[in-house]
């Protein structure tokens, strides 16, 4: 089961329409209390909407949890941040509810349904942000690409000059490497530029 | 936001189809940090016009946050839109790139104010008491706004920051800008008739 995405592009579990299901759910719930405050209501439609809520977030996270390649640092930045907000306006919202005298299940369910939107919502923001950005594998493995690539060229300008010149100048270009080629064990860059990565 | 989706889209193709140099790395903060004093007073002010009850203060934040809110979306949509779907690519880039940022801080400002001064004055005034006449008008607009914090929150903004990542990057991905932004067109329609349900519904609340 995974998002819809161009060819092109790592496939992901829908963790997005996950977090967009969660919070519908909660705003569902969310006008279903609000429509009825300050009476006496039947709870049941709104904890049975934060229980499938409550679901559906912890199905998402565990689907995030389980992912390796993906920009995790990105996640943690956009996610940290968004939580940051979404906390204050969830705080605003629950301190208007305080503030007018809402007790009881009434608030337990409502705080619950603050929660869940405080944590879907840097969940679906972090996530869809960090999707599109190269994870940690990926950027390495570019940085070696473009490393081998750079080297290779050095390489090709400096076979075009004097031998002697070369050959006094670097010794390293004997063994193939262009002088002052970083020597990267991690992007497998030894003896040869061209070597495996 | 249809033209905003009209630019991005134009953006994107752009370096794919003319295949000119690649954009220079565009320096710009996503989260305008200089704005963040200005959204904390906001809330502050919030808070004392909740604790303090005043209906003055409420009305104020309702009104102002309302107003700006709808106004810009509106404004956005029908006024600006076009006018930057005639500029040129790199002229949208720069507007995109100024403009979208502050949208990041100033619509989520706005919605907050917006509607917990809009509940705690319905509260104020009676009208959530569910024998009040304007009751069911109030539930119509939790309704128009439920609708509408799911299109922004759950579709728009995940859209607008992860285009503003991509623009930050040496090399954006040009399909995939206007991939992302196809969702402002696919959803303006829907913002701008919440957004005038909300008009008709705060102007009968008013006046009854």
């Amino acid at each position: 089961m995974t998002t819809a995405s161009a060819p092109d592009e790592q496939r992901f579990p829908p963790i997005d329409k996950l977090a967009d299901l969660a919070m519908v759910l909660v705003i569902i719930g969310g006008i279903y209390m609000a429509a009825n405050l300050p009476g006496n209501i039947s709870l049941v439609p709104a904890i049975a909407l934060l229980v499938l809520a409550v679901v559906v977030l912890v199905v998402d996270v565990v689907l995030l949890a389980r992912l390796e390649e993906f920009a995790w640092a990105t996640f943690r930045l956009v996610a940290g941040w968004a939580l940051l907000a979404y906390l204050v306006i969830a705080g605003m919202i629950g301190y208007a509810f305080v503030y007018d005298g809402t007790r009881g299940e009434g608030l337990v369910v409502l705080v619950g349904m603050l929660a869940v939107f405080a944590i879907a919502v840097p969940v679906l923001l972090g996530f869809s942000v960090a999707r599109y950005q190269p994870s940690a594998g990926h950027a390495a493995a570019r940085r070696c690409t473009q490393e081998r690539e750079s080297n290779a060229r050095r390489l090709t300008v400096m076979r075009q000059r004097p031998v002697r010149d070369l050959m006094a100048r670097s010794p390293d270009w004997r063994r193939g490497r262009p002088a002052g080629a970083p020597q990267n064990a991690r992007c497998g860059i030894r003896e040869q530029p061209t070597g495996r990565a | 936001m249809y033209a905003m989706a009209q630019d991005a889209a134009a953006i994107a193709v752009a370096p794919d189809t003319h295949g000119g140099p690649p954009p220079a790395t565009r320096d710009f903060q996503i989260v305008p940090l200089k704005g963040l004093p200005i959204v904390a007073a906001a809330v502050i002010g919030l808070i004392v016009a909740i604790a303090s009850n005043n209906l003055w203060a409420l009305t104020f934040f309702h009104i102002v946050g309302g107003g700006l809110w709808t106004g810009i979306d509106l404004f956005v949509g029908l006024v600006l839109g076009p006018i930057i779907g005639r500029m040129s690519i790199p002229a949208r880039v720069e507007f995109t790139t100024r403009f979208m940022p502050k949208m990041v801080l100033l619509m989520p400002t706005l919605v907050t104010m917006t509607l917990a001064s809009g509940w705690q004055l319905a509260r104020h005034l009676g009208n959530l008491d569910p024998s009040s006449p304007n009751h069911a008008w109030l539930v119509a607009s939790f309704i128009v706004v439920g609708v509408m914090a799911t299109i922004a929150i759950g579709l728009l903004e995940p859209a607008n920051l992860a285009v503003l990542f991509e623009l930050k990057k040496p090399k954006p991905n040009g399909m995939r800008i206007a991939r992302l932004m196809r969702i402002f067109i696919y959803t303006a329609g829907v913002t701008g008739i919440m957004q005038v349900a909300t008009l008709i519904i705060m102007t009968r609340v008013s006046s009854q």
